[in-house]
């Protein structure tokens, strides 16, 4: 029988322990049950479930027995079995309090002399089966480690969240009920514990525990114990539970439904970058799986101009991909034939004015006219956070709104102008979901690690340096994604030299 | 009850539910030996209820088959899952046994 059940939740460290459990084993009776329930603790912790339900079983299983049978002194027969997890590792130490043995005298046993003996197989079964054997020096002890060969590849999967309401009907089946509840995810080999034990009282025998499915489709394993007559509160915990899960699957589909369909919406809607001689133009949106209403436009013009446009859309989901929609149509159109900043800015407005009215969201919009010939970048900046300027010699500038959010205000449109260097400057725009992502308590402003990075390999091609802001990692605790959108511009002036170019030889 | 022996065409037909571990492993041989002493001579074991199969469970399989091949007999095992199987074969066990995939085949060669 186990005499002694003790867990220890999951402590700080590195890796943290998914499970630590010591049980005390006395007399043949008690094997069984102590492998049962190490089983049970260790369910999923392996991606290969055969190395679990055969490996694991059988190891743990011969090394008790064996000390059980062969352990042990006069006045101690108990047998303590310590087991360790850390996601892709099980280690189990089985120790007796008896005199050991020599585990290097044990003869191998498919050897003729010994095929017929009944005895002396376990430890040569033990060590087939399990990754790593080893014995204390005393050789009263034994470690048995397991190890899941997927765990390299999925171990930094993030594990998911149970729904709130499902959190707070564990806690009040725990808190109201008496229940111990201990409740993890199983993510192939990852266990993450979501809800810690409470000590084991001792009038609770009977243990249950079952498995739901999470709205991601991951599953959730709960361990319930119960006071004796009562299992049939596990039942009911389960079934609850089982609804509420279904409920928040049904909720999330739906939601991710229209996510993706925003998120498709959104990638084709921008149109394709054209190509005019002497401008080199890099940009891309990478959406989030919560998808904003990032854009960008260039827009080829008369006279070998260029428009350059970034917009953010305050809003998710469909609503801010139906404005985004509407301000990129909208500017098309009114950015032929070369109209000014700000008049695009006002023409704009007119399309989704009322649209931003009505729906409460508002968007930041820059729209820039440069070429490879002109000296000056004109620029309409409807309070776009992160538009700069970054100079072939000194320090970069910002180019700062010249209005305020278009959904704000209604405003005629203001225009400024900045000195444009063709073949030298470099325009960066980005939005805020590039810059938060490297924003952290201890890293405060991911816009100046952006903008360091462009200046820093301005010299390289617009699709090089894109590749490095997207490149740049995330502190660990880094604010949620959004969108991340960037538009990087360098223009080329025409060659001066009118000399035709050197004869082929 | 972990074992079931029951008589079929002059057969004794052992069940083995689940496990046959350290702790049920003498049950099935006081039943064997019993039906041994009662001059029964072939024995068919079915593992096709069974889970798994320690080395003490191993090592009954063992002695029986030793003890009734002693008496002029012979014990057949069937209904081994991919687990027990490579547990037979790890310890080389498949060499000393006659293993059928069902206790019909085993049946069926004696």
């Amino acid at each position: 029988m186990l005499h002694e059940r003790r867990r220890v939740v999951a402590g700080k460290g590195d890796p943290p322990p998914i499970a630590e459990i010591v049980e005390f084993v006395e007399g043949v009776e008690g094997i069984e049950p102590a492998v049962d329930h190490l089983m049970r603790c260790c369910a999923g912790m392996c991606g290969d479930p055969r190395r679990l339900r055969f490996n694991l079983r059988i190891g743990l299983t011969e090394a008790i027995s064996n000390a059980v049978l062969y352990g042990g002194s006069e006045g101690d027969n108990r047998v303590r079995v310590a087991l360790h997890a850390v996601p892709g590792e099980i280690r189990v130490r089985v120790t007796d309090f008896g005199g050991g043995f020599d585990p290097d005298g044990v003869p191998d046993p498919r050897l003729p002399a010994n095929i017929t003996k009944s005895t002396g197989r376990g430890i040569f079964i033990m060590r087939a089966l399990m990754d790593e054997v080893s014995y204390g020096d005393e050789g009263n002890t034994v470690t048995l480690v397991l190890r899941d060969p997927s765990s390299a590849a999925t171990s930094d999967a993030a594990p998911s969240r149970l729904p709130e309401a499902a959190m707070a009907t564990l806690e009040d089946f725990r808190a109201t009920l008496g229940l111990e509840v201990r409740a993890w995810h199983v993510a192939d080999a990852h266990r993450d514990l979501v809800l810690a034990p409470l000590e084991r009282k001792e009038s609770f025998h009977s243990s249950e525990s079952f498995q739901i499915v999470v709205a991601d489709g991951s599953v959730l394993e709960v361990e319930v114990a119960c006071p004796d007559g009562q299992g049939a509160l596990a039942g009911l915990l389960a079934t609850t539970l089982r609804r509420i899960c279904e409920l928040a699957r049904v909720a999330e589909e739906q939601v991710s439904r229209e996510m993706q369909l925003a998120h498709d919406l959104q990638l084709k809607l921008i149109p394709p970058i054209p190509s005019v001689a002497g401008v080199e133009v890099s940009a891309r949106v990478a959406p989030n799986a919560s998808v904003g209403g990032d854009f960008y436009q260039v827009l080829a013009l008369s006279e070998g101009r260029v428009g350059v446009m970034i917009g953010d859309v305050s809003g998710h989901g469909l609503p801010a991909a139906l404005i985004m929609a509407h301000a990129i149509s909208a500017a098309t159109i009114s950015a032929e034939g070369g109209a000014r900043p700000a008049t695009v800015l006002e023409r704009i407005h007119r399309a989704i004015g009322d649209e931003l009215e009505s729906t409460e969201m508002f968007v930041t919009l820059f729209y820039g006219v440069l070429s490879p010939t002109e000296p000056d970048l004109i620029y309409s900046n409807a309070g776009h956070p992160h538009a700069f300027l970054l100079p072939g010699v000194g320090s970069s500038r910002r180019l700062g709104a010249t209005d305020p959010p278009m959904g704000i205000a209604s405003v005629p449109f203001s225009e400024a102008e900045a000195p444009w260097r063709s073949g030298e400057d470099l325009l960066l725009l980005f939005t805020d979901g590039l810059s938060d992502t490297l924003t952290s308590r201890r890293r405060q402003n991911g816009e100046a690690r952006v903008v360091s990075m462009a200046a820093e390999h301005r010299d390289q091609p617009t699709g090089r340096v894109l590749e490095r802001l997207f490149g740049m990692r995330a502190p660990a605790r880094s604010l949620p994604a959004d969108d991340r959108t960037a538009v990087l511009v360098r223009t080329t002036p025409p060659s001066r030299d009118d000399r035709s170019p050197a004869p082929q030889l | 009850m972990a074992f079931s022996v029951r008589n079929r065409d002059g057969t004794a037909v052992v069940e083995v539910d689940d496990k046959l571990i350290v702790a049920n492993r003498q049950e099935l041989k006081d039943k064997v030996l019993a039906e041994v002493s009662d001059g029964g001579r072939k024995f068919a074991m079915d593992f096709s209820g069974t889970t798994y199969i320690d080395s003490s469970g191993l090592g009954v399989l063992v002695s029986l088959s030793k003890k009734i091949r002693f008496e002029g007999g012979e014990l057949r095992l069937s209904g081994l899952d991919d687990d027990l199987r490579s547990l037979f074969e790890l310890t080389k066990l498949d060499t000393l046994f006659e293993i059928d995939d069902t206790l019909e085949e085993s049946l069926a060669a004696f």
